[in-house]
């Protein structure tokens, strides 16, 4: 399969899904190094980060819940 | 560490700290140009199957989703996590047991349009036989899958041992309920990762007919 890169901070993040304008991204060369950003609205060529940990959870709430209701 | 309600209990998170750096990286004030350094790789399943396991870990180590998700996110979570340490150990069998067949230069030798290999089926399916006889081993459940990657060159080797254990080990995945083995796409992106990763062969160098 094919995904994107995008090179964030001079490391390679590998783009393992997108949900509403939310990316979930992993280091190419550190799986556990992993963030989540979100597409800027307004400029579409640029990246934000998250507001504060409680969208940071409810962006972890999204992806779970789409690999549980797509894994059933 | 962070206090999570579930049924009424209160549960101290000791997974908290671990995941202190994926929440700072996430909200970290700055500014990132969207095209800057993007492009495409082709990443194998079993690896991008990991990394979604981190976000998935994260999600209910944190406490990120509602109680009535936790029970089948958990199931999820344990099946998905047996499959992708499996491929793993799978992939290093075959790896062990595939040779690339070279010229008395030693440059690899191709039939036209592929690279030529040997792979060692015996040795592959006497250890898949192993495990099949484990039993109640889970790992089982996606042998039949990557199976299907040395049978690739099956009209030239005979890979009926190999295909036979295959057989079994689905028909022990279906009877325990599994399903990620119902993936279509699975044998190409394996096959393909096979002559990606192992062999570094990339469609110019095929043309060119040589590494």
């Amino acid at each position: 399969m094919e995904t994107d890169v995008y090179t964030i901070d001079e490391k390679n993040y590998l783009l393992v899904d997108k949900i509403y304008n939310y990316l979930y991204l992993s280091n190419e060369d550190d799986e556990e190094d992993t963030l989540i950003l979100k597409e800027d609205i307004n400029n579409s060529d640029n990246f934000l980060p998250l507001d504060n940990e409680e969208e940071f959870k409810n962006a972890l709430s999204l992806f779970l819940t789409k690999e549980v209701e797509e894994n059933k | 560490m962070e206090n999570n309600n579930y049924n009424g209990l209160n549960v101290i998170n000791p997974n908290r700290t671990r995941y202190e750096h994926m929440i700072s990286n996430s909200t970290r004030q700055r500014n990132i140009p969207k095209q800057s350094g993007r492009s495409k790789k082709r990443k194998n399943k079993s690896s991008m199957l990991k990394r979604r396991l981190v976000f998935a870990g994260a999600a209910i180590s944190l406490g990120a989703v509602s109680v009535n998700i936790i029970d089948a996110a958990t199931k999820y979570f344990e099946e998905q996590k047996i499959v992708s340490n499996t491929l793993e150990e799978y992939n290093t069998i075959v790896k062990e047991n595939t040779h690339v067949l070279t010229d008395e230069n030693g440059k690899p030798i191709y039939n036209g349009t592929e690279v030529m290999f040997m792979i060692d089926t015996s040795n592959i399916g006497h250890w898949i036989a192993d495990q099949l006889e484990q039993g109640e081993n889970e790992a089982a459940v996606v042998y039949g899958v990557y199976s299907n990657l040395p049978a690739s060159t099956e009209i030239e080797n005979n890979f009926s041992d190999i295909l036979d254990a295959a057989n079994l080990s689905v028909d022990w995945a279906m009877e325990n309920g599994y399903t990620g083995m119902n993936d279509k796409n699975l044998k190409k992106d394996v096959r393909q990762e096979y002559l990606d990763e192992y062999y570094n062969i990339n469609s110019d160098e095929k043309k060119m007919g040589g590494i």
